[in-house]
């Protein structure tokens, strides 16, 4: 059933402009990750320092806490857009199909097009790092790990913004409280309450220890399953039942 | 087999203080054409999403193919096709690719999708984008989609919503088709005239109150033609017949008569002839099926 689902959620998506989305919010942070690099040079760089860490610290910041929840918070509400536009709502769940299985769809779909977000964004940190002249050793496997935890921690915002998105009938509505809870999340990172945040998770995700306020890795993984598992609980609760009208 | 295909009891739905649906007993057998009548907001559209399950009902049952819908939702919107007030379409997607949709949820065979789109006539149309459609292409689109699946239940929420005149007979020849493949049809309409040229069964719904359920031929035969006498005096004729035990539904004008047979009528013409009032007018009058639902839902119990 899954399978079906996954493959009419795709077949929706044809004809999307959803490709300038997956280009222009990576090459964003790659390029003001490098521009605060190189001008910044002898501030971010100790001796025995990585360049491509280091340069990789600045990415993580700028596509953390900014440009990774804003661009979540769009695809959610880009996918429920056109069941609220079209009626497909009521078409959905007058099939024979269970509310989770919809639910599930959509959430799969967001952690695919996060997983190309990565993906572009690893190729540009790469390609425009060697452009501009980054040296050192490439730490292959660690930038690929922060890949993997990224979209990881991004579980709990992709399900926290499908339920708005779900519920508010308009675009602005999912993409205005993306903007309003991105915009402290760099300033929730440095309290306690960041593990929790679920716009603040894949920015501590994705930044390399030694620059991140975490001090356990295990509390912080247990705090983002914990919230994921009580975030899709409740949306899968709530969808059941949900009045359509 | 049971042959109650909907069976709802007590259906009810209130919004906060607003009571939508009120003790609604919906009765629908196989192979009947359902015509759910009733003006707008009276609570027509609010019945059918909760028999899809759309919504939840504030009290009562819903059975459906003799199963409880609460506990056997998707086995039973198995056999349901629908198409509830606007038509779904996905915008960016060709007619067919939205049929395609539904296919692959239902997990049915590729070539429904070319017999639909011929049955409502899109052939021809199927690789445009729906957002190009007219209203009433959409409108068709949807009622291919509903038609997918072949289901045993049909239901249509004012189908020929955005049609033309063309369009609409077209639609109300194919719906009178289908019981003929053992499929039962639920449609809603606010036209009576609609209603009128499909069904087999009625269903009148007013201010959330079934006012009527039972055949359309019980529906018209319960009122049948009005007999009309116009009268030099009425108070007078009305004081004179009343005298002879004949009571009248009098106006200002004209005396009414809810019976017409030749005898009867004879009768009063030659009662206030002979009384010395002049009667220049005798008169059958039939009332439409609208006049019929005016009455209905206007307060009860007028004649």
């Amino acid at each position: 059933m899954l399978k079906n689902t996954l493959y009419v959620e795709r077949l929706k998506l044809k004809r999307s402009k959803l490709w300038l989305l997956y280009i222009i919010g990576p090459l964003l942070g790659v390029l003001l990750a490098y521009t605060n690099f190189l001008k910044n040079y002898d501030l971010f760089m100790q001796p025995g320092d990585n360049e491509w860490i280091e340069a990789w610290t600045q990415a993580a910041l700028f596509m953390g806490p900014f440009i990774l929840p804003i661009l979540v918070g769009i695809y959610a509400a880009f996918i429920c857009r056109e069941e609220h536009v079209g009626g497909g709502w009521k078409q959905l769940f007058t099939l024979p199909i269970k509310h989770s299985a919809v639910f599930l769809g959509k959430f799969l779909i967001v952690i695919g097009m996060v997983t190309v977000t990565m993906f572009l964004l690893f190729i540009f940190f790469v390609v425009i790092g060697y452009v501009k002249g980054i040296e050192g050793s490439f730490p292959t496997f660690m930038l690929l790990g922060f890949m993997v935890k990224g979209i990881l921690a991004c579980l709990p915002l992709i399900v926290l913004q499908l339920i708005i998105s779900i519920r508010a009938k308009t675009f602005g509505v999912p993409l205005a409280v993306s903007i309003v809870f991105t915009l402290p999340a760099i300033i929730v990172a440095s309290t306690p309450l960041g593990q929790i945040y679920p716009w603040t998770q894949p920015m501590l995700a994705m930044s390399p220890e030694d620059e991140s306020p975490i001090q356990s890795y295990a509390l912080f993984y247990t705090l983002l399953i914990g919230s994921f598992i009580v975030l899709m609980w409740y949306g899968l609760r709530s969808l059941s039942k949900w009045d359509i009208s | 087999m049971d042959d109650q295909i909907v069976v709802t009891n007590d259906l009810t739905k209130k919004y906060k203080k607003h009571t939508s649906v009120e003790g609604l007993n919906l009765r629908i057998e196989r192979g009947q054409i359902y015509g759910f009548l009733g003006p707008n907001g009276a609570g027509k559209t609010t019945t059918i999403r909760m028999l899809l399950g759309l919504i939840q009902p504030t009290k009562g049952r819903i059975e459906l193919f003799g199963k409880s819908l609460k506990e056997n939702r998707l086995s039973i919107l198995e056999r349901i096709g629908s198409l509830v007030e606007s038509p779904t379409y996905y915008g960016n997607l060709t007619g067919r690719e939205n049929l395609e949709v539904v296919r692959r949820l239902r997990s049915l065979p590729e070539q429904r999708v070319d017999e639909v789109l011929s049955i409502v006539r899109l052939t021809k149309a199927a690789h445009r984008l729906t957002k190009e459609y007219s209203l009433g292409m959409k409108q068709r689109l949807g009622i291919a989609t509903a038609l997918l699946s072949r289901p045993d239940l049909l239901i249509l929420d004012e189908p020929t919503n955005g049609l033309d005149p063309s369009g609409i007979q077209e639609i109300r020849e194919l719906i009178k088709g289908l019981p003929q493949s053992g499929m039962s049809v639920l449609v809603s309409s606010h036209l009576l005239s609609e209603i009128d040229q499909m069904a087999t069964q009625v269903g009148v719904i007013h201010n959330g109150k079934m006012i009527f359920q039972d055949s359309i031929e019980q529906l018209r035969q319960r009122h049948k033609p009005l007999l009309k006498v116009g009268v030099s005096d009425v108070m007078e004729a009305k004081a004179i017949l009343q005298g002879k035990g004949i009571t009248t539904g009098g106006e200002k004008e004209f005396l009414w008569f809810d019976r017409t047979e030749p005898a009867f009528v004879s009768e009063i013409n030659s009662i206030l002839v002979q009384s010395g009032l002049s009667v220049y007018r005798l008169e059958e009058v039939k009332r439409s099926l609208e006049d019929i639902f005016l009455e209905l839902t206007s307060a009860e119990g007028s004649l």
